[in-house]
């Protein structure tokens, strides 16, 4: 009898070491960029899409474009870089419109704090950053409003990005 | 892995099996053959076993409540589950030891103190987890269901209250930029944090040679606090381990010191 409870427990321990050998994976996103949503100056609270958009960033080595002539953009996610404590991105207007005059772009350049945060895990460590100032140029865009200094993997507008919309 | 229907099963197995140490203690009564003896015999037949009957019950309301003494004695154990997982390739560790007394066999106040320490490094993520090892202690209690039953082994149930204070930080972080083009690899300052919890505890003990015994426990934990830091939550913590981890195991073995007189039973009369 003594020695079946012995046993058992040795087959108890095993089992329990099979059963935690089991990971939960990670649902989580596994880095930290702001998100900039687009809105309408003379009516704040009326978010917008506007067409015709490429977003670059000033000094990324292949001159890659995070949109391309995108249509109906109301939100841009600008990824901060880890190397250094600024970013610049540039905001370029393709639309015909705007084609006489060459062609209007605005950049905007972050300006922050970053540090390493340990999610999970399973997640892992991402970079998160908190924003000190962000400068831009005024061609198209009329002024920005910081919505929360701190970016982090939990997706939220980070920056509003405000044009004047003309109406009828 | 959080399983909550275990815990049931366990709960009713417990209950089934104090359902049938009842049932075992419950008084035989012996049913009275009828003879032909006159009415007035039998009546006192009847009041005769009546008095018998009393008298047993007499007897049997001196029985003490606790057939073992009161001080049964120490036990000290170590637990292997740690260096066993370590073996098997778990990169964290509590390496403990605890101090039982024996109250009537029945009562078993327990402290715990141990040394956590943890190095983890999951080979498919971008960090190392160092906590540097650590003391922690745990105070508490449990409660042996079968111990009138003449057997030094047990079946318990307990509650525990740890605490500890330790460091940490994360090393070899590796981040990579796929937009910019960066790799950088850093590390966090260390990092300081104090942490309390609580445990439930089911135990299962059998003596495997003279005073020496074997056994396991499953605990459930519950964070009450722990510090956090800018960094983040720290992933290990000492005598609690995962911090997301709600469930551990021990797996003892333990040597009961010759004190007392454990093996001493009340006689009933």
């Amino acid at each position: 009898m003594k020695s079946k409870i012995i046993i058992g427990n040795i087959v108890l321990l095993i089992l329990v070491w099979l059963v935690s050998c089991g990971s939960s994976g990670c649902y989580e996103n596994r880095s930290s960029i702001p998100i900039a949503a687009l809105y309408a100056t003379n009516a704040p609270t009326q978010a917008i899409a506007i067409d015709s958009v490429s977003l670059y960033g000033i000094g990324v080595s292949s001159q890659s474009l995070l949109l391309d002539c995108a249509r109906q953009v109301s939100t841009m996610t600008m990824p901060l870089r880890n190397d250094a404590d600024t970013t610049s991105y540039v905001i370029r207007y393709d639309m015909k419109a705007l084609s006489h005059t060459s062609r209007y772009n605005d950049t905007i350049t972050w300006v922050y704090t970053r540090y390493p945060y340990f999610i999970s895990g399973d997640c892992g460590v991402v970079f998160n950053y908190v924003i000190d100032t962000i400068c831009h140029t005024h061609n198209m865009l009329d002024s920005v409003a910081i919505m929360t200094d701190e970016v982090t993997n939990v997706s939220q507008e980070t920056i509003r990005l405000y044009y004047y919309v003309p109406t009828e | 892995m959080y399983r909550p229907n275990n815990i049931w099963r366990v709960v009713l197995t417990f209950l089934c099996a104090s359902i049938v140490q009842l049932l075992a203690a419950q008084r035989v009564v012996t049913p009275v053959e009828s003879n032909d003896l006159p009415f007035e015999l039998q009546k006192k037949e009847a009041a005769k076993a009546l008095a018998d009957t009393a008298a047993v019950d007499t007897a049997q309301t001196k029985e003490p409540l606790h057939k073992a003494p009161l001080f049964g004695g120490l036990m000290l154990t170590a637990d292997l589950a740690s260096p066993v997982m370590n073996l098997f390739g778990t990169q964290y560790g509590n390496y403990e030891v605890a101090l039982e007394a024996d109250i009537y066999h029945r009562f078993f106040p327990v402290v715990e103190v141990g040394l956590g320490t943890a190095r983890y490094a999951p080979g498919e993520n971008n960090y190392t987890y160092v906590c540097n090892p650590a003391l922690y202690a745990r105070l508490g209690a449990n409660y042996n269901f079968f111990y009138n039953n003449g057997s030094e082994s047990f079946i318990a149930v307990g509650l525990r209250y740890g605490l500890t204070g330790f460091s940490y930080q994360w090393q070899d972080i590796t981040i990579d930029d796929p937009y910019w083009g960066s790799v950088d690899n850093i590390s966090t300052p260390q990092q300081r944090a104090f942490a309390h919890w609580g445990e439930i505890v089911v135990a299962l003990r059998v003596q495997v040679y003279h005073n020496f015994y074997m056994g396991w426990s499953g605990r459930y934990r519950l964070l009450i606090g722990c510090d956090t830091s800018t960094y983040g939550d720290p992933y290990f913590i000492p005598g609690f381990g995962p911090k997301d981890a709600g469930f551990a195991f021990t797996y003892t073995i333990g040597y009961r010191l010759p004190l007392g007189n454990s093996k001493k039973e009340i006689k009933l009369p």
